[in-house]
């Protein structure tokens, strides 16, 4: 990842983006790891020294399956979400959305003070 | 970095971890897979082959963070396999260790008798009668290593502090090849000692430890090496240690004993035909393995990410460690015979003879 000063956040927050990337469809390492870089901005760049644990501590739990591939004559491990994946992976979502909507409006304040009355 | 560096990478890094074959092979083709995706984009992105081959490389971080994440994986799910075979063994572990700390809170360190003997993993031959000039200067450097020396690192490389050591007990210190290849030795220590004297074996296991480095004694050299390069193979016969059996400690109390077993007076009793059955002694080493892991060095062992093994054959333990963790096992074995000799000692006054 790239800002050390945002990595504290991501680290409890990693899992639920991998699964997000997978809900697009199956992907195999490099390409979840390229996917995830672009829908983030650029600013997520999990490493594939971190994600290739993750992404079996993952299936281990159930939430993703794999499967090898070895048509295009390069054996390839592809992954995608479970059934089980995809409702933890909804209800975080939802879970995250309320958090951060607190959050916003907490910090609203922060960077925008409601000026104080004279 | 080259490319063979990326399998030398891939070679330690299984080696690390306790895959089955058919796990190795597919973890080894996963990873293989991500750094030729990887090497081809950055190529063709323009960028020089050897510029592409140290960027992929830098993606999977060193051998020893990625086999630790890893492990934490399947750390995860051995836990889980053994809290759910192992609750009976470890309560029996944890009442041994109570029995021991009852027994000897402050222990001392007793002669050491038929424990152990050592044997380097590189050396077929035992060193026998003939080798004692070996020996001996093995023994005046362990006997250097305990002098104190006043440490003073202040954001020095790690090659000058060993050197630093070196000079101050006048015992040649060597690195490794592999040490000396993976660029480490040049990298400070975060260690920072001023006007401090401490034992000089403590200073270099303080500056080993944060690199998961060790070292051994050999010939009058101390040679140093990764934690896997620097493992030692013991058998610690542990037989002896048949106490510790549920079904021996029951018949001590309930049933009466046979005479004279293991070293113990006869209480007039019964005699009974000492049954030959291996698997009382195999379930005490097994149950000393898993006390050894847990109780001494426990990250030190391979299913917690370290280097270190052990196994029961035949009621016989089998531990290949790092000589420092030999020496914890050692002095935990004495406590434990020592226990077993009190045991002995109070049974033999309490249960009156008939």
């Amino acid at each position: 990842m790239k800002s050390s000063s945002n990595s504290d956040w991501m680290k409890g927050s990693l899992d639920l983006m991998v699964l997000s990337v997978l809900a697009s469809g199956s992907k195999y390492g490099y390409l979840l790891q390229q996917e995830l870089q672009q829908a983030s901005g650029g600013l997520v760049e999990l490493q594939a020294g971190t994600m290739y644990p993750l992404l079996h501590r993952l299936e281990a739990e159930e939430w993703i399956r794999s499967r090898w591939d070895e048509t295009t004559g390069r054996r390839r491990k592809w992954y995608e979400l479970t059934d089980a994946g995809r409702n933890r992976l909804t209800q975080q979502a939802r879970e995250w959305e309320s958090y951060a909507d607190c959050i916003r409006a907490l910090l609203a304040r922060v960077i925008d003070p409601v000026p104080r009355p004279a | 970095m080259t490319e063979p560096e990326f399998e030398e990478l891939l070679r330690v890094v299984t080696q690390r971890l306790r895959l089955k074959e058919k796990e190795r092979r597919e973890l080894l083709d996963e990873l293989r897979d991500h750094y030729e995706a990887r090497k081809d984009a950055l190529l063709a992105e323009g960028l020089s082959p050897e510029d592409a081959v140290r960027i992929a490389l830098s993606d999977f971080g060193d051998a020893v963070e990625l086999s630790g994440n890893f492990n934490q994986v399947t750390r995860l799910q051995h836990r889980r396999f053994l809290m759910r075979i192992t609750t009976g063994t470890t309560i029996a572990a944890a009442a041994l260790l109570l029995a021991v700390a009852a027994f000897f809170p402050n222990t001392t360190p007793a002669p050491l008798t038929g424990i152990a003997q050592a044997q380097s993993q590189q050396e077929s031959a035992a060193p026998g009668a003939s080798n004692s000039s070996a020996v001996d200067v093995t023994a005046e450097v362990e006997a250097r290593l305990e002098q104190p020396i006043a440490v003073q690192f202040e954001n020095v490389p790690l090659r000058d502090a060993v050197e630093f050591v070196s000079a101050a007990i006048s015992v040649d210190i060597l690195f490794s090849r592999s040490v000396l290849g993976s660029g480490d030795v040049d990298e400070p220590i975060s260690l920072q000692l001023k006007h401090r004297e401490i034992p000089a074996r403590a200073a270099l296991d303080w500056i080993l430890a944060e690199r998961n480095m060790s070292y051994t004694v050999r010939d009058g050299i101390i040679r140093i090496g990764g934690e896997d390069e620097s493992l030692e193979i013991a058998v610690y016969p542990v037989r002896d240690l048949e106490l510790w059996l549920p079904a021996k400690r029951a018949d001590r109390v309930v049933a009466e004993p046979s005479a004279g077993m293991m070293g113990m007076p006869g209480t007039g009793g019964t005699a009974k035909p000492a049954k030959v059955d291996h698997e009382p002694d195999r379930y005490v080493a097994r149950n000393l393995a898993e006390l050894l892991t847990r109780s001494v060095a426990e990250q030190s062992w391979m299913d917690a990410g370290g280097a270190g093994t052990v196994m029961e054959y035949n009621g016989l333990l089998v531990v290949n460690q790092q000589p420092k963790v030999h020496a914890q096992i050692r002095k935990l074995l004495q406590m434990l015979r020592a226990a077993q000799a009190a045991e002995n000692a109070a049974i033999a006054v309490g249960v009156p003879s008939a």
